[in-house]
């Protein structure tokens, strides 16, 4: 096993690792004592970051050349979100319900095929990167969306139920969950809005029915803002909403990637 | 030897422990008076609205009757069979049970740390502690520490009002731009609020059906009053809803409730219910971002934070007792009338 190919399964073990910690201390109530899932996630952080270095070096480009580089960086945004979102909003449990989602994108990463191209192939073009590079980091964005909105309803639902107070105390406030869901779906949308214009300055133009795919995601998470801030829409149906429109996101990775 | 002598609201009534009160400005007077006794090298005074109690380190048998006879005195007492007395390794796990909050009314309560910081720094200001009490006190602060982060001794909340404030966080996070209206201007509504206020909501607003009280307990609390039939109108400016009024039905409801949720966009909306009968219709709660908890549910979460602390007691006693075995062992190479020798 190649270093590189060593350090991503250092990432998933150690993103496991982080996911199971924080479960058993959720079962116990005191995940606010410890710190050592935070500590865990970063540890698979850096090892993914290690990774897209080194394999990066290697090509002489972003790695984002085959579906098993396309996982681990967008696995790598979600989890770089997480860090920024996760501090600025006193969300720490965010990372106990990232983890296992960097886990799964991580074991699906280290199950396909790594068909990279020959290294010193050089770049596809300066356009062509930028806008898989943006295109990838919305659907990070996207992804931490995703786990704040599953937070927000499982929140939800125990605050209206009057029950398990023990994981009420432990999660964030639903306000804190809700506002964190929709800006990051507000910046992944900025960001995806800036990919497919990188697109339109590509030297070859992507295939149509990629575009269209692309230009589906992107309207529906529009679509999503627009109802939210015009009609106004309850955070439960929002985070219902999200989730909908990531599903769609990472299907629409199978049209767009190239295999 | 160390000796602590000392009552509790679990020993004495209240007209005793207000009798033996010591007030903060009157401790170092005592902790000087207790000094100069035959034998007494060092006293600290603990006084707070449920115990008062004394810690002394002394360098002869007769210190503590030499401290008895000082309380009769200073308080005119002639019964000191309230009072506990606690020697050597006793008396420093029942600090180290005071610190926790274990000995304390309200089991797990954290005020007590902070007031037996205050004792003991008043005394040792007053020139009233050196070697023996400065290590048992410094301790005792490690061992409340220690306490209060590995077991759930402190953790929730154990009142109504307390809840109530735990639950809005949980809501909406800081309490600081949170609005609250009342319906009805009952007691315990009152105190809930205050509750809520002590965080940092503001903007309180009251709806009663006679005004004039709404206006009372609007200007008591620095908040304004409205009329009853008013108050759907305001439902939507207003993050919670603390409704205690005597009516004999239902005054809220969710065709109420609907049209402020919409002009909300989103924002959640806590109602608590205080009333018997229910002053709330129970479907209000289907309505998507309303979160309503009724007087069984708030006692309910309260309840069972309770019980939980009941069940944390054996884990506090045991670190507790690690951490007295710890002070005897470092004791062990300090002079012989400093030691903690196992109690008789």
């Amino acid at each position: 096993m190649t270093p590189e190919k060593a350090a991503l399964v250092v990432a998933t073990v150690l993103f496991l690792g982080g996911f199971v910690h924080a479960f058993l201390s959720l079962r116990r109530g005191a995940y606010h004592h410890s710190w050592t899932a935070f500590g865990l996630i970063a540890a698979g952080f850096l090892c993914q970051s290690l990774f897209l270095y080194w394999r990066g070096q290697a090509l002489g480009r972003c790695p984002i050349t085959n579906p098993f580089e396309l996982l681990t960086f967008t696995a790598w945004s979600m989890v770089l979100f997480y860090f920024v979102v996760g501090s600025a909003y006193r969300l720490s449990l965010l990372g106990a319900f990232t983890a296992p989602l960097a886990f799964l994108m991580q074991l699906a990463a280290l199950m396909k095929p790594d068909t990279a191209p020959a290294a010193g192939k050089g770049s596809p073009g300066w356009w062509t990167e930028l806008h898989a590079t943006l295109s990838l980091m919305a659907y990070g964005a996207f992804a931490l969306a995703f786990v704040a909105g599953v937070m927000f309803l499982l929140q939800d639902r125990l605050l209206k139920k009057h029950t398990g107070m023990i994981l009420v105390r432990t999660l964030p406030p639903v306000h804190h969950l809700a506002r964190a869901m929709k800006r990051l779906i507000l910046t992944g949308t900025i960001i995806l809005t800036a990919g497919i214009a990188a697109a339109y300055q590509m030297e070859t133009r992507p295939a149509a029915h990629k575009l269209f795919v692309v230009w589906g995601v992107w309207a529906a998470y529009v679509l999503l803002l627009g109802y939210e801030q015009w009609r106004g829409m309850s955070s439960r149906r929002a985070a219902w909403a999200a989730a909908g429109c990531f599903v769609l996101a990472v299907a629409s990775l199978w049209f767009v990637t190239p295999r | 030897m160390i000796f602590c002598f000392g009552l509790s609201h679990a020993t004495a009534p209240v007209e005793l422990r207000e009798r033996v009160a010591v007030s903060a400005k009157e401790t170092p007077l005592a902790v000087q008076e207790l000094t100069a006794l035959e034998g007494v090298r060092e006293a600290v005074v603990l006084s707070t609205c449920n115990r008062m109690e004394i810690y002394a380190a002394a360098e002869s048998p007769g210190a503590p009757a030499q401290v008895e006879a000082w309380l009769r005195r200073r308080f005119e007492i002639t019964d000191t069979s309230p009072f506990f007395r606690h020697q050597q390794e006793d008396a420093a796990r029942h600090l180290f049970s005071v610190v926790s909050g274990l000995e304390s009314m309200v089991l797990g309560e954290t005020e007590i740390f902070g007031q037996v910081k205050d004792a003991y720094a008043a005394a040792h200001q007053a020139g009233g502690t050196a070697r023996v009490l400065n290590k048992l006190f410094q301790h005792s602060f490690r061992v409340g520490k220690i306490v209060r982060n590995t077991t759930d001794i402190q953790r929730g909340s154990t009142s109504v009002g307390s809840v109530a404030v735990e639950l809005a966080e949980k809501i909406f996070g800081d309490l600081k731009d949170s609005r609250v209206m009342l319906l009805g201007a009952g007691e315990m509504s009152r105190r809930c609020a205050q509750s809520l206020q002590s965080r940092g909501a503001r903007g309180i607003v009251v709806s009663n059906r006679s005004h004039d009280r709404a206006i009372e307990l609007a200007a008591e609390m620095s908040g304004h009053a409205i009329h009853f039939e008013q108050w759907p109108a305001e439902a939507a400016q207003v993050d919670v809803i603390i409704s205690s009024t005597a009516a004999p039905h239902t005054v809220i409801h969710p065709d109420q409730i609907l049209p402020a949720m919409r002009r909300r966009r989103g924002r959640p909306l806590f109602i608590i219910d205080i009333a018997v009968p229910r002053d709330v219709e129970p479907a209000v709660n289907d309505i998507e971002g309303v979160y309503l908890y009724d007087i069984d549910a708030l006692e309910a979460i309260a309840g069972e934070t309770r019980a939980r602390r009941e069940q944390e007691i054996v884990r506090c006693r045991q670190i507790i007792d690690t951490q007295v075995e710890s002070l005897v062992r470092s004791q062990a190479g300090a002079a012989p009338s400093d030691t903690l020798p196992q109690a008789q």
